[in-house]
């Protein structure tokens, strides 16, 4: 079922009526079936992978749980007091081990689904290509949103490993957990201790909340439907020929395309969250205008936020602070230089966390590429922080002047455009030539003479995406300096009901959708 | 303001975007549906039947091979026949079978006629076509079952019942037609007659390709079934005909399949394609596309014979006599003659038919 | 302990992420589908001129020269228009596919001409089965089907045992 399918607004219908009509206390049973039902409309198979995975992430919470509270009921036991220290040390590291082998192989049971069903396929191209070999290619089932909803699941794993939650005993909830919709999609990656609280609450109708609910659905539709997809088409057009499409056209593709990844990835989000909304639900923000941001690092702090920092988490803290690469780092301090040393732990979790990151979009070497240039553009910023900081102090009236900051806005985004050229073109090479073309045959007349309108959009088409994205921009302009637009147009019910009603003939009327259009699904959804 | 207030003040909003929403909904279908009063006219057929203010004896259902072969306006000239053409572009047997179900509930036809060209199409075939024969049908049960059983792979019930759902993207395609016909049409056919009078000689014509399969399929005779138990269960006698039209090619595998059919039950089945010589069709003169469909000559000298089975074998009978019916025939008889006349000018002028085709001079 | 959670997690998500996807970003939701001519040896000659299903009609038609006579088939309305082109001997069918003019249909007419591995009308169906020998074939009552790529040749052969019928065409449920 597609966000964008008449069976999924349906499907929403009836599911927000019947939330607020039964007794409360069943409506988190209620979201569970109406995510088997959504599962389900995908394939039935898929529903048995994801089972596998809830029974495996609750079976080995819950023994992890158990075998603590056995620990801690010991320990303070009078049998337990007796023991001496080393003796207590002994049977707690006995348990602790107990609880590791738990927990890795749960790890690897979540993630050998994962690896299993998506990795096969290319493993098997990879040794027939190395080896000349011909091993058939399996057809297996992708289970929808796997990506997404085994991410959530070994985060609460790994969450109650590190006894940063507890253990849930109810097997449904952790169903729930790991299947709830809305966040199947695209995300945003959400981890228990946050969900846990609202997604298994009684929730009041409150009609604030179902309004903005209802709003925010609908000006995720308006970005998806009349700008993404719209754009999608010129987007597509540019990049499927970089023989014919150099210079300015890569320039111009690579901005149509922030435009439209932008709109795309958030519009799915503001369905998601306005779903979760309706529900009473609150789930994390994935983007806090990330085109605003004036460096690199902070732009990856407001961008799919959920899944920054669960590289974050998961894989750059534990990797730099991992005794080995503190060895490492400490040898490198006598050996080489101190500077260095101090710094290779750093580098090197950024490093590796990047690469996966890269690895995360897909297998593909423009996508490691594309992960490693992210890790390069962060540390060269950290190197030359202090050149940075005596620039900024010495001119402190031009840096906090609005021309310097436009600049480094500005300055974040190209560079976020060109390094999102290897996501446009699927290979490195074509990219960097690609690149190149732009400042050795930057074509600018050329782009403007006409060709632009026979990418299969028509000027009446760059007028509407134009004009979606100057609303877009407007709307963020208010967000980033005042807060909530839905919130300040509550007080003017009549200016805000008007609002929501231009919204909602624009994307009736404009949107990409129904026979005649392909059905573009979020690009998100792959990942 | 206080909460309270404000509230209210929401409620009242909240219903006025709900009625004002539904209320552009409605407008908006209605300014951006596809007319079809100019160009391709086929679309604009099947909602005339409505306004048909008198009963008819005999209903054709059909596609092209019908609604361009034949003239009511001849058979009642020449025998009083009251009928009426149900065809559409390439309307499907099941499409055939719910215009007749809905047309039983208004009309009481003795004869039903249906051209089995149609019977080689045993899927659904094509959106736009779909949508020329469907979008006409006023909402009702039968309209429902028609859309079910003609939908393809890519098509949803619900831009059916609210066309501007389908309809949306065509506000770049707007024009003065869309706006002046928002909310009433011109009749394109007389009782349902596409006419045509220009001419384009046969020349030769295709080899007929070699099919995989040549049996037809079975949710055509599932509908021939049900079309002729519906005629049955209204006192009405189903015929089947096959149009002398020549391409596309009609193949013998098919016509006797249709013969043995109509014999098992009790159907007569009549290919005019074997009597053209006899009905006096000249592919020289007779056609608009080169043996494709006929022109109003040659649909005047098919209606001529046809009428006389009608008359003749089927006793359908004359009406000339029924003031009410006679006057209203006279309007479509006179409406025939000025589109004739209409028609002739233009090809006087143009040598093609500018306002009544997509202008592609022949 | 985290070393072995951060190892653990590195090498599952290099193994399993990776495979996430490859198809995400601009290029997979490419919505237009592109026709080539793929063809291979199902192709037809007429003198120098080679051509097969899906190559553009107009470099096709204008290296033929002028047709014997045309005949376009409008069907109903106004969906798409057949044009079909008559040679001595065989008959070329031409479509919009997707905006550009395409050959979609070669039909052999006569035993006046035979296409490039010496099928003719008329001749014994076995000799043209055996002249087809390298392409693989599907036999459907007395029809023999060989397809190559988007390419379908038909081959229907009577109950005398010689070939009626030999044509290309567009292969059912390619794009």
């Amino acid at each position: 079922m597609l966000f964008t399918s008449y069976g999924f607004i349906a499907f929403l219908a009836v599911l927000f009526a019947l939330y607020y009509v039964i007794p409360k206390r069943f409506q988190w049973l209620l979201l569970l079936a109406a995510d088997i039902v959504f599962y389900a409309c995908a394939g039935w198979k898929g529903l048995c992978f994801m089972a596998a995975t809830v029974v495996v992430s609750w079976a080995a919470t819950n023994l992890m749980g158990t075998s603590l509270r056995a620990q801690k009921a010991f320990l303070s036991s009078p049998e337990g007091k007796v023991l001496e220290r080393p003796e207590r040390k002994a049977y707690k590291k006995q348990c602790e081990k107990r609880r590791k082998l738990i927990f890795v192989l749960a790890l690897i049971a979540d993630l050998g689904i994962l690896a299993a069903l998506k990795y096969t396929n290319f493993l098997i191209n990879n040794v027939n290509a190395i080896f000349s070999a011909d091993i058939a290619s399996v057809d297996w089932v992708l289970p929808l949103g796997i990506s997404f909803y085994t991410f959530q699941t070994v985060s609460y794993v790994i969450d109650v490993y590190w006894e940063k939650v507890e253990p849930e005993r109810n097997i449904l909830r952790v169903a729930l957990f790991t299947s709830f919709f809305p966040l199947l999609i695209q995300g945003p990656i959400s981890r228990f201790g946050d969900l846990r609280d609202t997604l298994f609450a009684e929730h009041k109708a409150d009609f604030k909340q179902i309004s903005f609910g209802l709003q925010r659905i609908l000006w995720g539709y308006f970005k998806k439907l009349v700008i993404a997809d719209r754009l999608l088409v010129a987007v597509t057009a540019l990049c499927g020929d970089p023989e014919a499409y150099t210079g300015a056209y890569v320039f111009i593709g690579a901005v149509l395309y922030a435009a439209e990844l932008y709109a795309d990835f958030t519009g799915g989000i503001d369905i998601t969250i306005g779903i979760a909304q309706v529900l009473g639900i609150s789930v994390k923000e994935n983007f806090i205008r990330p085109y605003f941001s004036r460096n690199i690092a902070e732009y990856w702090r407001r961008w799919h936020i959920s899944m920054g920092t669960w590289f974050k988490d998961y894989i750059f803290y534990p990797l730099s602070v991992a005794p080995w690469l503190l060895k490492l780092s400490k040898s490198a301090r006598k050996k080489i230089s101190d500077g260095f040393g101090r710094k290779l732990s750093v580098y090197v979790s950024t490093i590796v966390t990047w690469f996966l990151t890269g690895l995360w979009h897909g297998a593909a070497w423009n996508f490691v590429v594309w992960g490693l240039l992210n890790a390069f553009f962060i540390l060269l910023a950290e190197e030359f922080k202090p050149v940075s900081q005596r620039f900024r102090a010495k001119h402190e009236k031009l840096v906090s002047g609005f021309g310097y900051r436009a600049f480094e806005t500005l300055r974040t985004f190209l560079l976020m455009c060109s390094l999102r050229v290897l996501d446009c073109y699927r290979d490195v090479t074509v990219s960097f030539r690609a690149i190149g073309t732009v400042f050795t045959d930057f074509n600018w007349r050329e782009a403007f003479s006409g060709t632009l309108l026979q990418l299969g959009l028509t000027g009446a088409d760059y007028i509407i995406a134009f004009c979606g994205v100057i609303v877009m921009f407007a709307v963020s302009c208010v967000q980033e300096k005042r807060g909530s637009v839905r919130e300040a147009l509550w007080e003017k019910p009549v200016l805000s009901y008007a609002v929501f009603f231009i919204l909602a003939v624009a994307v009736l009327t404009l949107g990409a959708y129904g026979v005649g259009y392909d059905a573009s699904q979020f690009i998100y959804n792959q990942f | 303001m206080s909460g309270k207030s404000n509230k209210k003040l929401h409620i009242i909003c909240l219903i006025a975007f709900v009625v004002l929403l539904c209320a552009a909904i409605w407008l908006l279908g209605k300014v951006l549906e596809p007319k079809y009063m100019t160009g391709v006219l086929e679309g604009a057929m099947t909602r005339e039947y409505y306004d048909e203010q008198n009963a008819h004896d005999v209903i054709f259902v059909g596609d092209c091979e019908v609604y361009e072969n034949f003239s009511p306006v001849t058979m009642w000239e020449e025998k009083g026949i009251t009928s009426y053409i149900r065809g559409s572009a390439q309307q499907l047997i099941w499409q055939s079978y719910y215009l007749l179900e809905e047309a039983f509930e208004r009309d009481s036809p003795k004869i039903v006629v249906y051209n089995v060209q149609s019977m080689k199409y045993d899927t659904p075939q094509s959106e736009a076509y779909n949508r020329m024969t469907i979008d006409g049908m006023p909402l009702s049960r039968h309209k429902l079952d028609a859309i079910k059983a003609s939908m393809t792979e890519d098509e949803d019930m619900i831009s059916y019942l609210i066309p501007f759902l389908r309809y949306h993207s065509r506000w770049s395609e707007l024009t003065a037609e869309d706006f002046e016909y928002a909310f009433r049409r011109d009749p394109v056919t007389i009782a349902g007659y596409l006419m045509r009078a220009d001419v384009e000689p046969m020349t030769k014509l295709p080899t007929a390709p070699v099919l995989d399969d040549y049996t037809i399929g079975d949710t055509c005779w599932e509908y021939l079934d049900k079309m002729q138990k519906l005629c049955d269960a209204n006192g009405a006698t189903l015929v089947l005909i096959k149009s002398p039209s020549l391409w596309p090619h009609w193949y013998d595998e098919w016509d006797e399949q249709i013969s043995s059919y109509a014999d098992k039950h009790g159907l007569d089945y009549i290919n005019l394609l074997n009597v053209s010589d006899e009905i006096g069709i000249d592919m020289q003169t007779d056609t608009y596309d080169a043996g494709l469909h006929l022109n109003i000559y040659g649909a005047e000298k098919l209606s001529r014979y046809f009428a006389d089975i009608l008359a003749d074998k089927y006793g359908v009978p004359d009406r000339r006599v029924d003031e009410a019916i006679a006057a209203d025939w006279e309007a479509k008889s006179d409406a025939y003659y000025e589109l004739l006349a209409a028609q002739k000018a233009e090809l006087k002028e143009y040598g093609y038919l500018k306002s009544w085709t997509l202008g592609d001079e022949k | 302990m985290k070393r072995i959670i951060a190892v653990i997690l590195a090498v599952m998500c290099a193994f399993a992420l990776c495979a996430c996807s490859d198809n995400g970003g601009a290029q997979k939701t490419e919505t237009k589908t592109e026709y080539e001519a793929d063809y291979g040896e199902l192709y037809y000659a007429s003198g120098d001129v080679k051509f097969g299903i899906f190559d553009p009609a107009d470099e096709v038609l204008s290296a033929l020269g002028e047709p014997v006579s045309t005949f376009e088939s409008n069907s109903c309305a106004y969906q798409g228009k057949d044009k079909f082109y008559y040679y001595d001997g065989f008959e070329v069918l031409v479509n919009d596919v997707d905006g550009t003019e395409r050959v979609t249909g070669i039909t052999i007419a006569d035993d006046t001409v035979s296409n490039p591995q010496g099928v003719k009308i008329g001749m014994k169906g076995d000799e043209a089965l055996a002249l087809m020998d390298d392409i693989e074939y599907t036999q459907s009552g007395d029809t023999y089907k060989f397809t190559v790529g988007s390419t379908l040749f038909r081959l229907q052969v009577g109950a005398d045992g010689t070939v009626k019928a030999a044509e290309y065409s567009v292969a059912a449920n390619d794009k």
